[in-house]
């Protein structure tokens, strides 16, 4: 057997850390750490997804050990499911749907690459299909959205430019085309090109 | 290893928490070899056998192929009003073919290769509970596109179906590239050497058909491979 997957709990307090860490136990194949040792995965248990919470999980994966996130809410749609995973979130939960097994296997299905999800949002994904998604659901995230401008050089980045020749394409300076890809990386915290392609096409924005 | 924790009945592979009756699986599939292959991992796991092909309580339904469609052809989905007891395991697990086992009824989809015993025992668990489970890249893309749906530009082929998904390796460096790290960090974090790391982006590039980092990370999210 291999060894157990390290997990460690992040919550809004104490008691819930202790009771979502307790959860976890008598599970063989996970084994809740605390302090010093490096998890595999963390736990992030909180109320809404909104954008403090989005910083947390990519404080989370920014550390040395990059640990898989499972996100735990009180509140769960198809549109914060949506920022939480194009952020880096690798399990998501609803709180009232938690229980000790559920959330094992969400860590889990995590270390192993997969994405422990609500079966309803998963329905839900039919729906929308069926219905035509609503436009203005991507962009009710404050500033989640794009301009067309940025929009028009990201699609260019995603189809393997470079600068110039998406400069040459959209009849823009090399500097125009720099800068607009600048301004994203900054408004997203966007590391590179690679990771701001990642981004806007995870997050629907593309 | 985890100390203490393990009480002294745990079966291998078995979380000890499920008590004594572990469920059993019936596996369909595409084709007999197909079929005998996931009896072997599934007893290797420590998960017994169903003869019964109807799920009920205690028995899961693993239908299994190379791609998702040919695994969900293979049986008549059960007719769970819970969605129970479905697992579905392919090779292949592109973004479309997900949906449409979802509308027949599947919310726990595995690929393959990740079907370790302990990943499948947890996968196995999920679908007897009706949990959802589909590998990160192929739901983020489902997500993505629902709430922004592209209609797809008339006579281009769809992207997502030509694509050759890639090895653990490709998938664990490329999933890292988009997450914006160079190739020193990426190096550090899988403990090799950069060379290394330079050389499976050169493969996976080779692989994906694409011309530098940024159009490699965008066409792998679009099959929904990372």
């Amino acid at each position: 057997m291999r060894n157990p997957v390290r997990v460690s709990v992040i919550a809004l307090d104490p008691v819930l850390e202790a009771g979502t860490l307790s959860a976890l136990d008598g599970f063989a194949e996970v084994r809740p750490v605390v302090g010093e040792q490096r998890p595999d995965v963390t736990v992030v248990v909180v109320d809404r997804v909104a954008e403090p919470v989005l910083d947390l999980l990519r404080r989370t994966r920014a550390a040395e050990h990059r640990p898989e996130v499972v996100l735990v809410a009180t509140e769960l749609g198809p549109v914060e499911a949506l920022h939480a995973i194009a952020t880096g979130a690798r399990g998501l939960l609803r709180r009232r749907e938690t229980s000790g097994p559920r959330l094992a296997h969400a860590v889990l299905a995590a270390a192993g690459g997969d994405c422990a999800v609500p079966p309803d949002l998963l329905d839900g994904l039919l729906e929308q299909r069926a219905e035509g998604a609503d436009p203005g659901v991507a962009d009710s995230w404050g500033a989640a959205g794009l301009s067309e401008r940025e929009r028009a050089v990201l699609r260019l980045v995603a189809d393997g430019h470079e600068t110039s020749a998406i400069a040459d394409e959209l009849c823009y300076s090399v500097r125009t085309v720099t800068t607009v890809l600048h301004n994203v990386t900054q408004r997203f915290r966007l590391k590179n090109r690679a990771h701001a392609v990642a981004y806007v096409l995870r997050a629907g924005l593309l | 290893m985890s100390p203490a924790r393990l009480p002294g009945h745990h079966v291998p592979g078995i979380p000890a928490s499920y008590g004594p009756a572990p469920v059993r699986v019936h596996v369909r599939a595409a084709n007999d070899g197909l079929r005998r292959s996931w009896h072997q991992r599934l007893t290797r796991a420590g998960i017994p056998l169903a003869e019964d092909s109807q799920p009920g309580p205690g028995v899961v339904l693993l239908a299994a192929g190379r791609t998702v469609d040919e695994a969900v052809d293979s049986c008549s989905p059960p007719d769970d009003p819970d969605r129970r007891g479905f697992l579905v395991a392919a090779q292949l697990v592109s973004p479309d073919s997900v949906l449409r086992a979802v509308r027949v009824g599947a919310r726990t989809i595995l690929r393959t290769a990740d079907a370790h015993p302990e990943q499948l025992v947890a996968a196995v668990h999920s679908a007897h509970h009706g949990d959802g489970r589909v590998p990160y890249g192929v739901l983020v893309r489902l997500l993505g596109t629902a709430q922004r749906p592209v209609a797809p530009a008339p006579g281009v082929p769809r992207a997502q179906q030509a694509v050759a998904p890639l090895t653990p390796r490709q998938t664990v460096v490329l999933t890292l590239v988009a997450e914006g790290h160079g190739n020193a960090v990426i190096a550090r974090a899988l403990s090799c050497s950069e060379h290394t790391v330079k050389n499976v982006i050169y493969e996976l590039m080779a692989r994906l058909q694409v011309r530098n980092r940024a159009h490699a990370v965008a066409r792998a999210v679009r099959a929904g491979l990372i």
